[in-house]
């Protein structure tokens, strides 16, 4: 039998009102939950591609349907509080398919399925209750609401198939420990994207400190000796390679 | 008795915008995919492994047996132009320097060892060529002439912005001599993308939007955009980098000053109409532009003729895939032919880059011989069969491709908008019947209802007309001399559309009288081309108009579909009325009997 951890999304509930404060912060958030989605959709297509099992192919071709679906409605619904937004760019790398049942296997990607799909219903329930507090945010209410109500169906497929192979003896210890390890590498996941981000401010300063100690130094001998850019006009063009150890040569 | 052994070359082009792979076989183009159609991020500029490994596996063979693989850059070199780019611009450029430098540190320095891994290859076979020689190779290797004049033109490589080379071919021994070039900032390419960002459009995306938008326009700000840059006879480029902002911002690639000169600039994602007074604005901008770079383009092709004396003319790069300017080329300079690649933008220089190491490095002989496009990943009618079944979608089974064509081509005359999805996926930018979505050109209305309704896109854009050879004359008036001949199946000129044209085909008229044709023989383009070449026969029998409105299978900023679980997605999320899958057709009305719903019983 599959049990399931109904934890409360008790950080984003005291999150909410300071993440999702404006119509910049909502619209950015909703680019980001849309790549996440469209990232989502093109790993089922692959599923629904790489299955051989019929029901399964089925039921991976319908949740990307509705993945896909969800991506443009988060993406249309955060241009329309925010014409100008666009998703942040370490965000944008969630809109890759990972070819996670080519590497996972059935039982470790069912697992994960169902797992992320029960932890996004949970979250889009706490955004659906909290901007239902908001009048004027009704639409983004319905948004989550909705969509709420539609991964509902992955959460029920994806445990209906793992039961499935649950009953069959052979699998039911490979399904509990699949599921074991799903959860363990959802929790690391999330410990590296915080990770990435802190990375990402770090090389930064790093960058600022060699900017301002390095650089000055070049620049000046650059514009004393007079090597920048080269003028407009047609220049004489270098020779081509014609054999392999010109071709070798990366410069 | 010695044979001449198989030369197996792998190019790869990577890590500025249109990722791609291809492999050559003994001097072939057997098999070439961007990454894009793999990862289905629009424009993905990651190393390409997927596309390596499909082009692997369609030319049967694993990677040690390669006898090189081809980087289309130089990276050293272009890391070069980069610090001194910062060191110039400094210090002004930290933006764009913390960014830039930690990609490169991270990434772009170890490309080498990155494809070594990927591949599991001998560094020793990697080999790299510069950024314009891999564009002027993918337009004169495989192009039909013996000898060319070959102008690259796009936004920057390592420091090139536009080269002219001279390609000959004697007795099958190929070379390629790389003559004069432009270097950066001096750049087209740049001039069209800080100014397609100017009017709100996403660069390496929004230029054809731009190029479409023009027709709406009159060149009223020409002198704004000479201030801004300067073009000489011999085709030199001069810009005046203070109205520009790509040397320090890794955002934003156009200064205040240019909206001093030119006015606000459009907001991204704002609702257009090029019709209201601030979208006419917007529309001149664009016209002026494309005046201007059309002028240039002109000025660099008749410089690279009289340097070469040469009456052909190849050309690549990503300018090389506005085809307006490529319409006047072919109806203004006195040349005897022009060739653009198919896939004449980032992408195509993987294909350039095999072609190269094949011919120049490897001497395999070159057959002058324009190849076919049809060079992406395929699915058999027996694959297309089991997904179908398996994902429990109504669809009809034809055998008889005649008839299945003959039911299409009647839905279509219907006013129906279909999509076809057969053999193998086009390389390059443009769908060219493999993944197309079809509609009959003859209804007015189909225009807007096509961008709105199938593909969510802006309603300014124009649609691309497929007809057929012998009736390509009644519609269009091409090229005087046959001179856009190798550009015409491709889809990669504008030719104006014949007054009885314009009264009725409306749908693929643009607002400017012109239209992007792609003209389909009956052979010569692979089975691909065949088979489309025959739908057009039908609809010409059902219609008397061999004329189809051809747009890619895709939605809007996705790319074109891969597979057959792409294609189904794009016709369940779209107002398209049909699909053809191989030589299965599915339609709205079979999946209407249908509940998806059904599959809530699990949530039971």
């Amino acid at each position: 039998m599959i049990t399931e951890t109904q934890s409360v999304p008790f950080v984003l509930r005291l999150s909410a009102p300071i993440a999702w404060r404006s119509n910049r912060a909502i619209a950015t958030k909703l680019h980001g939950f849309s790549m996440t989605e469209q990232g989502s959709a093109l790993d089922m297509f692959r599923a629904a591609e790489a299955a051989t099992d019929p029901q399964h192919r089925r039921l991976f071709l319908r949740h990307a349907i509705d993945e896909a679906r969800h991506a443009r409605r988060f993406r249309d619904e955060a241009l329309k509080l925010m014409p100008t937004s666009a998703p942040r760019e370490h965000e944008r790398r969630h809109a890759i398919p990972q070819n996670l049942y080519a590497t996972l296997g059935t039982e470790r990607f069912l697992a994960f399925v169902h797992l992320s799909e029960a932890r996004a219903q949970r979250q889009f329930h706490v955004l659906a209750q909290h901007f239902s507090r908001h009048p004027e945010r009704a639409p983004v209410a319905t948004l989550f609401r909705e969509l709420a109500r539609e991964e509902q169906f992955h959460v029920a497929y994806s445990r209906h198939l793992l039961g499935q192979l649950f009953a069959q003896e052979v699998r039911a210890r490979r399904v509990r420990r699949a599921l074991a390890r799903e959860r363990r590498a959802l929790a690391w996941a999330g410990w590296k994207r915080a990770g990435a981000r802190l990375g990402g401010h770090f090389t930064t300063l790093l960058m600022a400190v060699v900017f301002v100690a390095v650089l000055p130094l070049f620049a000046l001998i650059l514009r004393l000796s007079r090597h920048g850019a080269p003028p407009p006009g047609w220049h004489v063009a270098s020779a081509a390679p014609t054999d392999h150890a010109s071709a070798r040569r990366q410069a | 008795m010695s044979t001449n052994p198989t030369r197996k070359v792998l190019g790869i082009s990577a890590f500025f915008h249109d990722a791609a792979a291809a492999i050559a076989i003994d001097g072939h183009i057997v098999a070439a995919a961007e990454e894009e159609r793999f990862s289905r991020d629009k424009h993905d500029a990651s190393m390409p492994i997927e596309a390596m490994r499909f082009c692997l596996v369609e030319a049967g063979i694993s990677a040690d047996e390669l006898d090189a693989v081809v980087f289309y850059e130089k990276p050293l070199r272009k890391f070069e132009r980069l610090l001194v780019d910062h060191l110039e611009a400094f210090p002004r450029a930290f933006p764009r320097f913390s960014r830039a430098l930690s990609t490169w540190l991270g990434k772009k320095l170890w490309v080498e060892a990155d494809i070594a891994k990927a591949l599991d290859v001998d560094p020793e076979r990697i080999l790299f060529m510069s950024h314009h020689l891999a564009h002027a190779a993918s337009a004169f290797l495989p192009s039909p002439f013996s000898e060319a004049a070959v102008l690259t033109i796009d936004g920057v490589g390592e420091w090139a912005t536009s080269g002219i080379f001279h390609g000959t071919s004697n007795e099958g021994r190929a070379q390629l001599t790389p003559l004069v070039e432009q270097r950066y900032p001096h750049s087209l390419g740049l001039l069209y993308s800080a100014l397609t960002a100017y009017l709100g459009f996403e660069v390496n995306e929004g230029e054809y939007k731009v190029m479409g938008l023009a027709a709406y326009g009159e060149p009223r700000f020409r002198r704004e955009i000479e201030q801004m840059a300067q073009v000489a006879a011999d085709g030199t480029l001069t810009l005046d980098m203070r109205y520009f902002a790509f040397q320090r911002s890794p955002t934003r690639s156009f200064s205040k000053q240019m909206e001093r000169l030119l006015g606000p600039s459009r907001p991204p994602h704002a609702a257009f109409d090029p019709r209201s007074d601030e979208g006419r604005r917007y529309a001149d901008i664009a016209r002026s532009l494309q005046a201007f770079t059309e002028d240039a383009v002109l000025a660099m092709a008749r410089h690279a003729l009289a340097l070469t004396g040469s009456r052909n003319l190849c050309l690549a790069g990503g300018v090389a895939l506005n085809s307006v300017a490529n319409g006047r080329l072919a109806r203004e300079l006195d040349i005897d032919a022009l060739y653009v690649h198919p896939a004449a933008g980032d992408a195509g220089g993987a294909v350039g880059a095999a072609l190269y190491a094949s011919h120049v490095i490897l001497g395999v002989p070159r057959e002058a011989q324009a190849g076919v496009p049809y060079l992406g990943p395929s699915f058999s009618d027996d694959a297309i069969g089991r997904f179908l079944d398996d994902c429990r979608i109504a669809h009809h089974v034809e055998p008889d491709l005649v008839t299945l064509d003959r039911e299409v081509a009647r839905r279509l005359a219907q006013g129906q908008v279909g999509a076809l999805f057969q053999g193998r996926a086009e390389w390059g930018p443009r769908a060219l019947g493999a993944r197309s979505i079809l509609a009959d050109p003859r209804h007015q209305h189909m225009t807007e209802f096509v961008n709105t309704k199938v593909k969510y896109r802006e309603p300014f854009r124009p649609f691309a007309p497929a007809v057929l050879a012998d009736e390509v004359h009644r519609w269009f008036e091409l090229a005087p001399e046959g001179r856009d001949t190798f550009m015409t199946p491709y889809m990669l000129s504008v030719a104006r559309v014949t007054p009885e044209g314009q009264a009725l085909l409306p749908a693929i008229t643009h607002v400017d009288g012109t239209a992007r044709v792609q003209v389909v023989r009956p052979t010569g383009q692979g089975p691909e081309g065949s088979r489309f070449h025959a739908l057009l026969e039908r609809f010409r029998e059902e219609t008397g108009v061999g004329c189809l409105l051809n747009t890619s299978l895709n939605l809007k900023g996705e790319p074109l579909a891969t597979t057959p679980a792409e294609a189904y997605a794009i016709f369940v999320r779209s107002g398209l009325d049909f699909l053809v899958l191989g030589n299965c057709l599915v339609t709205k009305r079979t999946l209407a009997g249908e509940s998806p719903e059904a599959e809530l019983e699990y949530a039971a």
